[in-house]
C-alpha cells in the first residue's frame, strides 16, 4: 500500500488510505465531499444538469479504480480534478458542437445594443454560456481558473502546461470572449471546435 | 495576471452553483460497487507471447543453420523437380498440404 501522508483533517488521504486497505465504502466520504465541486465542473462544460452528473459520475468511478496510482505527491484535489478534466475531455469530444440560445443571439444581432440592453445578471449568464464555445485549449483553462477558483499554479498542473502558456491561455480567451460579447452577439453562435 | 478586476473577470467569477441531486451519490457509490464487482480487464498475455516469440526466433535459426548445412545440390534437386513437374498440381498440393500443417498447428495451439 502507498504511503500517503496523512494529517490531522485530512479526509481525503484517511478515505484514501482505508479504501486501498480495502474498504471500498470509505470511498463514499470523497463523494460526498467533491460530489458538487466535480458536478459543477462538468457543468461549466455541458451546461446541462443530466450530463453533467453523468460525467461526474464517470470521474468517480475512474478514480476509484486508479486510487492506488495517487502517491500523495499532489494535493488530492488536484489528483481528482485531473482525472475529472480527462474523463470530461472524452465525454465531451463525441458531443455535437454547443451553442448559446439562438433566440437571445438573433434578438441581439437585429438590435445592435440589446446585449447593452440586458440586464448585468442576464449578459453574465450569456457570457458564461459563451465560455463553452471557446476552443478547448481556452475553455479549460478559464473554467478551471474562474470558475473552479484555482491558483495558476494549481490550474497549470491539472492542464500539464507551464504557467506562461497558462496566462497566455487565459489572456486569449478572455479577449476571445469580450471580443464576442461587444455588440456582435451572432458571434457567439459559434462551434465550440472552433480552432 | 495582475490585470484589473474588470466586468468580464466578474461575470466570469461568479457563476451559480448547481447542488447535485439527492440520489447522486448513492447512484455514484452503486456505479462504484458495480465496477468494484466486475473482473479485472484481462492482462497481455506477456509471458506466452515471450515463449512464442523465442520459439519462432529458434526455429527461424534452425531452418536458417541447416539450409547452410544442407548439400547444395540437393536443394538444386528438389528446386529442378518443381521446376520439371506440371506447375499447377504441384503447387496447389504444395499449398494445400502447408495450410492443412498450419491450420493444425493453430488447433493443436489454441487447444492449450
Amino acid at each position: 500500500m502507498p504511503n500517503i501522508p496523512t494529517q490531522p483533517g485530512d479526509d481525503d488521504a484517511a478515505d484514501v488510505a482505508r479504501v486501498l486497505a480495502g474498504d471500498s465504502g470509505a470511498f463514499g466520504g470523497i463523494v460526498q465531499r467533491w460530489q458538487g465541486r466535480l458536478v459543477n465542473l462538468a457543468w461549466r462544460f455541458c451546461r446541462d444538469r443530466m450530463m453533467a452528473e453523468d460525467m461526474a459520475q464517470d470521474a468517480f468511478v475512474k478514480a476509484f479504480r486508479a486510487l492506488h496510482t495517487f502517491r500523495g505527491d499532489s494535493a488530492f484535489s488536484t489528483w481528482l480534478t485531473a482525472i475529472a478534466m480527462n474523463t470530461y475531455r472524452s465525454c465531451l469530444r463525441d458531443r455535437p458542437p454547443y451553442t448559446v440560445d439562438v433566440d437571445a443571439a438573433r434578438t441581439a444581432a437585429r438590435e445592435p445594443d440589446a446585449f447593452d440592453g440586458l440586464h448585468d445578471r442576464e449578459r453574465a449568464e450569456l457570457l458564461r454560456r459563451a465560455v463553452v464555445t471557446l476552443p478547448v485549449k481556452y475553455r479549460e483553462p478559464i473554467v478551471l481558473y474562474y470558475f473552479q477558483e484555482m491558483d495558476l499554479a494549481q490550474t497549470a498542473r491539472i492542464l500539464d502546461i507551464p504557467e506562461g502558456t497558462l496566462k497566455a491561455r487565459l489572456h486569449r480567451g478572455r479577449e476571445l470572449l469580450r471580443r464576442r460579447s461587444s455588440g456582435r452577439f451572432g458571434g457567439l453562435a459559434v462551434k465550440s471546435s472552433e480552432a | 495576471m495582475a490585470q484589473q478586476m474588470d466586468d468580464l473577470d466578474r461575470a466570469l467569477s461568479h457563476d451559480d452553483m448547481l447542488v447535485p441531486s439527492s440520489g447522486f451519490a448513492a447512484r455514484v457509490m452503486d456505479a462504484v460497487q458495480d465496477a468494484q464487482a466486475e473482473p479485472p480487464l484481462l492482462a497481455f498475455p506477456w509471458r506466452p507471447f515471450a515463449i512464442g516469440l523465442v520459439a519462432c526466433v529458434v526455429w527461424a535459426a534452425s531452418l536458417i543453420a541447416m539450409m547452410n548445412r544442407l548439400d547444395r545440390g540437393l536443394l538444386r534437386e528438389v528446386a529442378a523437380s518443381f521446376a520439371d513437374a506440371e506447375p499447377l498440381p504441384t503447387y496447389a498440393i504444395a499449398i494445400a498440404l502447408a495450410t492443412l500443417i498450419v491450420l493444425g498447428v493453430q488447433r493443436t495451439l489454441l487447444r492449450r
